[in-house]
């Protein structure tokens, strides 16, 4: 069983802001969220998604950031804004104010796994 | 959209998701962590050796960049040694009745050090290659401690501060500071 820690969520610097990528999931089955996965995550025919980690965006809320709900690659994207500027350590205490608020679910079973390019 | 709108949602984030291809040297790396993290350090120099051990091994998995699927920078071997030039100064102030932390990559090529002992308590600290630290933590009462350092330039009242904030982690009670 594994866990969802702070670091996974830490953000990277694009453009000069730093944003971690996120789905809106709410009204999502466990079917449907895969499906986004290999749609938007694996569609390069390169990643695999092991696991996800889904919790309430009150939490990111809740930790003073924000989000950018910017439709990119896809309707349900958004990016949680608001990280700190200028120092790691702010961005680590960041996500380690709401990173205990979310779950690990492994990949299901049920969920196929994609085709891997080798190129 | 409104953050009303938003605070009823739930939210998706992929990870682990790195582009594997030997998924069976992670389970491998994970199993290897879990038992170490399992029994409590005999000795300081355990603490070196075990985690040195642990270190080549993520550092093996994320040497490439792009090894989360989502443009992530690679570990270099200059993060790993940092790394272990920080356990060494370290060592020193932290009991053994201490675990062993769990390392992780960053998406910004560092490594970080994480001593977890329940889900809202842990310490967390992160090396750059560059020889930049950066430290976070939750502690009892939700105590928010962190802070970043340079190796080469961390006094010993800094490492007596970061070691005590850790052992009290794992100590009954309010942890010493």
């Amino acid at each position: 069983m594994g866990t969802v820690k702070h670091q996974h969520f830490l953000p990277r610097e694009i453009l000069g802001r730093y944003e971690s990528s996120v789905y809106r999931t709410s009204g999502l089955s466990q079917a449907e969220n895969w499906a986004l996965i290999r749609r938007v995550f694996e569609g390069n025919g390169k990643n695999v998604a092991k696991a996800r980690a889904f919790g309430p965006a009150d939490a990111i809320l809740c930790a003073g950031l924000t989000f950018d709900a910017d439709g990119k690659p896809h309707a349900r994207h958004a990016n949680i804004i608001g990280w700190s500027q200028t120092d790691k350590h702010l961005r680590k205490q960041q996500a380690m104010n709401f990173a205990s608020a979310f779950r690990y679910e492994e990949r299901p079973a049920t969920a196929p796994l994609p085709t891997i390019s080798t190129q | 959209m409104t953050a009303t709108a938003l605070a009823s949602d739930f939210l998706d984030f992929d990870f682990g998701g790195r582009r594997v291809a030997d998924p069976a040297t992670s389970a491998t790396l994970l199993r290897l962590q879990g038992a170490m993290q399992s029994h409590a350090r005999a000795s300081a120099s355990d603490l070196i050796s075990a985690t040195r051990s642990m270190l080549r091994g993520v550092a093996e998995e994320c040497a490439a960049p792009d090894w989360d699927g989502a443009g992530a920078n690679a570990v270099s071997m200059t993060t790993v040694q940092n790394v272990e030039r920080l356990i060494g100064d370290l060592h020193a102030f932290l009991p053994s009745s201490v675990p062993l932390p769990d390392i992780v990559p960053e998406n910004d090529g560092d490594l970080s050090l994480t001593w977890q002992a329940a889900s809202d308590q842990l310490f967390s600290i992160s090396v750059a290659a560059s020889g930049a630290v950066a430290f976070a933590s939750r502690l009892a009462g939700g105590v928010e401690f962190h802070g970043k350092a340079r190796l080469g330039s961390m006094s010993e009242d800094i490492l007596r501060s970061l070691g005590t904030t850790i052992s009290g982690l794992f100590t009954a009670g309010k942890p010493r500071r």
